[in-house]
């Protein structure tokens, strides 16, 4: 599904540079960051995965409760994306149960871009099961969880994500401009340290890419993202605010 | 008007002179202990079904005749029983033993096989010689006609199959109310004799190729069918690859002592001809089948089959790390496939349509994944990445009658819409009813707090067609 290898965030490629190994390997978690927020969830998944560059095919895995609440995945959409709709394979799950285990034999498998699956809740034994999947094949798995999700789990990270309003179009001042996120790193296994740390991101739609974008950039207004956690030091991009 | 009559006795009954047809009030003068009751005509068939399935152990091809016979075309495959008498005899010894009285009749021809099994003694064999000499003495109702021709033949004093066989067959005709009873004594008795075709109509297809494993005793645990599969993979795989095929469906079934039968089938994404690979389908589904009293017999079935594609990849495809790897993804899902059952992994294939709701279709995926490169753009504004399978419907505020909403309320909760773009017309399908037809004017606004929807006005004000329009929301951008 990738169609231009590598990440743009005009910065070198540190050891573990942002999103921190999301959709590169190992699973992690992207939480809505309230109601309403999975059409964003499904853009970061997407993007993330893109960025990481792997070649294959991908696997959504969706359960029925989800879809139906929040609309299903569509092809025209993806395509205007910028993912081939044709690389992409949906596995339809009736319940949590059967979503859990369509991701793991997916995880087992080798040779896939990446394993994308929206679930309503999981406990520590299944992300613990799940990650022992994805360690031997090393297919990264990205799921997808609404704003209720919490608790301990054996997931690389959870980020919560949510919508921010975006800056205005270059064109046209009316219409909405590239889509603008904020990303919370809840928790993280590879950078402990960066948990609470927030990032807002910018999707770019002509190098389709996640960019960290300046808060003062996209509204004067917007609150300022706080510095929760530490060691921004290390960070390769300029820090937003 | 003529009451209850007996529909079926067994040996006991008929032998204090209760037989089918008798009033039931004249059998309970003969047998005034007799133990009734009333017949249930669906619940027959459906046992002969049961039945009939069942009957399969011995050929793959069995159909139902009638409400109480079974036709089973064993050409071809009674040495496997040990020939033609074993056979007769084996089956008899098994209906027997699950309290069945059986008639059996082995002919060349099904329509003589049911008139030996009718109408001769218990397990008559007839060859290709013998086939006219040995029905000429059985009597007319073996040639299943109906009760209205039977009649009129025994008025011409016509009663045993043979002496239809010298008649001028005009005359005979001529003798009928109708061309077509004539034509049906003489249709019988020619499917009888073998001058005109009858196919059998099995109750299910032949399978293409199967392979079946007696068990010497009965197999009682779960364990036991899975070694049993074990062995049956590789020898159906054997024949598989000696056709350089592969299929798509499989079905085991194993027949229970007491004549019932349990199936489970698998499919596959795309031929398959390994074992190992057949064993993952059947893995978690096994449990399904509950052995019952003991198995007797198991047989694995291939159906749906087709040419096994060459595996390599080409070389430039590896190197380029260009597209997926096409047996690699059928084999995962396969594997999905056999753990979550049921047509659970598709792909979106593209539809030529301008409405959103019927530009694309999921459809089972198959091995082959759809190509979109050749798809052009719907539309000059993007579409959403998440659809609604129906339009949800909003309460709208708009500043001017055709322009964009000012705030919305979806699903109970106002939104203010703080930037929009559009509108995008879809016009209607010219080919629906024109009062119902009406255009859609899509927006892509963003609320206040950064979430985007893709929302529509169906209709205009003043468009003769129906009441005010009315707004949906279809979709959900990222």
């Amino acid at each position: 599904m990738i169609m231009k290898p590598g990440i743009q965030t005009g910065a070198a490629r540190a050891d573990c540079p942002f999103p921190y190994g999301l959709g590169q390997a190992g699973v992690h978690e992207l939480a809505e960051g309230g109601f309403g927020d999975f059409p964003v969830l499904t853009g970061f998944a997407l993007a993330s995965l893109r960025d990481a560059g792997r070649a294959g095919a991908c696997v959504w895995i969706r359960q029925a409760a989800l879809a139906r609440e929040h609309g299903h995945l569509s092809g025209r959409g993806l395509a205007a994306f910028g993912v081939d709709p044709g690389r992409v394979i949906l596995v339809e799950a009736k319940a949590r149960m059967e979503a859990l285990r369509a991701a793991e034999e997916a995880c087992r498998s080798t040779g896939l871009a990446g394993v994308i699956a929206e679930l309503d809740d999981m406990d520590f034994t299944a992300s613990r099961r799940l990650g022992l999947a994805c360690e031997a094949s090393r297919t990264p798995l990205v799921l997808m969880f609404p704003h209720t999700r919490s608790g301990a789990t054996a997931a690389q990270g959870r980020w919560r994500v949510s919508a921010r309003p975006s800056a205005p179009d270059q064109y046209d001042a009316r219409a909405p401009g590239r889509p603008a996120w904020r990303a919370v790193l809840e928790k993280s296994r590879l950078r402990p340290g960066m948990a609470g740390q927030i990032f807002d991101v910018e999707f770019a739609d002509e190098t389709p890419c996640l960019r960290l974008v300046s808060g003062l950039a996209a509204r004067p207004s917007a609150p300022q993202p706080r510095r929760i956690g530490s060691g921004m030091a290390d960070l390769p991009w300029r820090n937003a605010g | 008007m003529h009451g209850l009559r007996v529909a079926a006795a067994n040996a006991a009954a008929r032998a204090l002179g209760v037989e089918p047809g008798l009033r039931f009030a004249d059998a309970r003068t003969r047998a005034p202990d007799l133990a009734a009751e009333p017949v249930d005509r669906e619940a027959d068939a459906r046992a002969l079904e049961r039945l009939a399935l069942w009957m399969e152990r011995w050929s793959p091809a069995v159909a139902l005749a009638g409400a109480d016979s079974i036709m089973i075309d064993t050409t071809g495959g009674a040495h496997l029983f040990g020939g033609e008498t074993a056979m007769l005899d084996d089956m008899a010894d098994r209906l027997g033993r699950a309290g069945l009285d059986c008639r059996l009749g082995l002919a060349p021809t099904p329509g003589a096989a049911w008139a030996l099994a009718h109408a001769a003694p218990d397990r008559t064999r007839l060859d290709e010689a013998g086939l006219e000499a040995g029905l000429a003495g059985l009597p007319m109702a073996g040639l299943r006609l109906s009760e209205d021709g039977l009649t009129l033949l025994r008025r011409f004093g016509l009663t045993r199959i043979g002496q239809l066989y010298d008649i001028d067959r005009k005359a005979l005709a001529r003798r009928f109310h109708s061309l077509s009873a004539a034509d049906a004594v003489l249709v019988r008795l020619d499917q009888a004799l073998g001058q005109r075709p009858e196919p059998l109509d099995p109750l299910r297809p032949p399978p293409d190729h199967a392979a079946r494993l007696p068990c010497p005793e009965p197999l009682l645990h779960p364990d036991g069918i899975r070694a049993g599969l074990e062995r049956l993979a590789p020898a159906l795989c054997e024949r598989l690859d000696a056709h350089g095929e592969g299929a798509r469906r499989f079905r085991l079934a194993v027949f229970r002592v007491d004549q019932s039968v349990a199936e489970v089938t698998v499919g596959a994404a795309r031929p398959v001809h390994d074992p190992a690979h057949i064993l993952t389908l059947f893995r978690d589904r096994l449990e399904a089948i509950d052995p019952g009293f003991g198995v007797e017999l198991m047989e694995l079935e291939a159906a749906r089959t087709g040419p096994v594609t060459p595996q390599a990849r080409s070389l430039d495809a590896v190197f380029a790390g260009d597209g997926p790897d096409a047996a690699e993804l059928a084999v995962l899902a396969d594997r999905i496939t056999a753990r979550l059952g049921g047509r659970v992994v598709n792909v979106l294939q593209p539809v030529e349509s301008h409405l959103p709701e019927r530009a694309e279709a999921l459809s089972v995926y198959e091995g082959e994944l759809p190509d979109w490169r050749s798809v052009p753009p719907p539309g000059p504004a993007p579409r959403p990445l998440r659809l609604f399978e129906r339009p949800e419907s909003l309460e709208v505020i708009a500043e001017i009658p055709d322009g964009p909403p000012m705030r919305f309320v979806w699903r109970r909760i106002v939104h203010r819409v703080r930037r929009a773009d559009g509108p995008e017309r879809i016009a209607p399908e010219w080919w629906r009813p024109a009062a119902t037809r009406r255009a859609r004017d899509y927006y892509r606004v963003e609320d206040e707090d950064g979430r985007r929807y893709w929302i529509f006005r169906e209709g205009l004000y003043g468009d003769g067609r129906g009441g005010p329009p009315a707004w949906f929301v279809h979709g959900l951008f990222p």
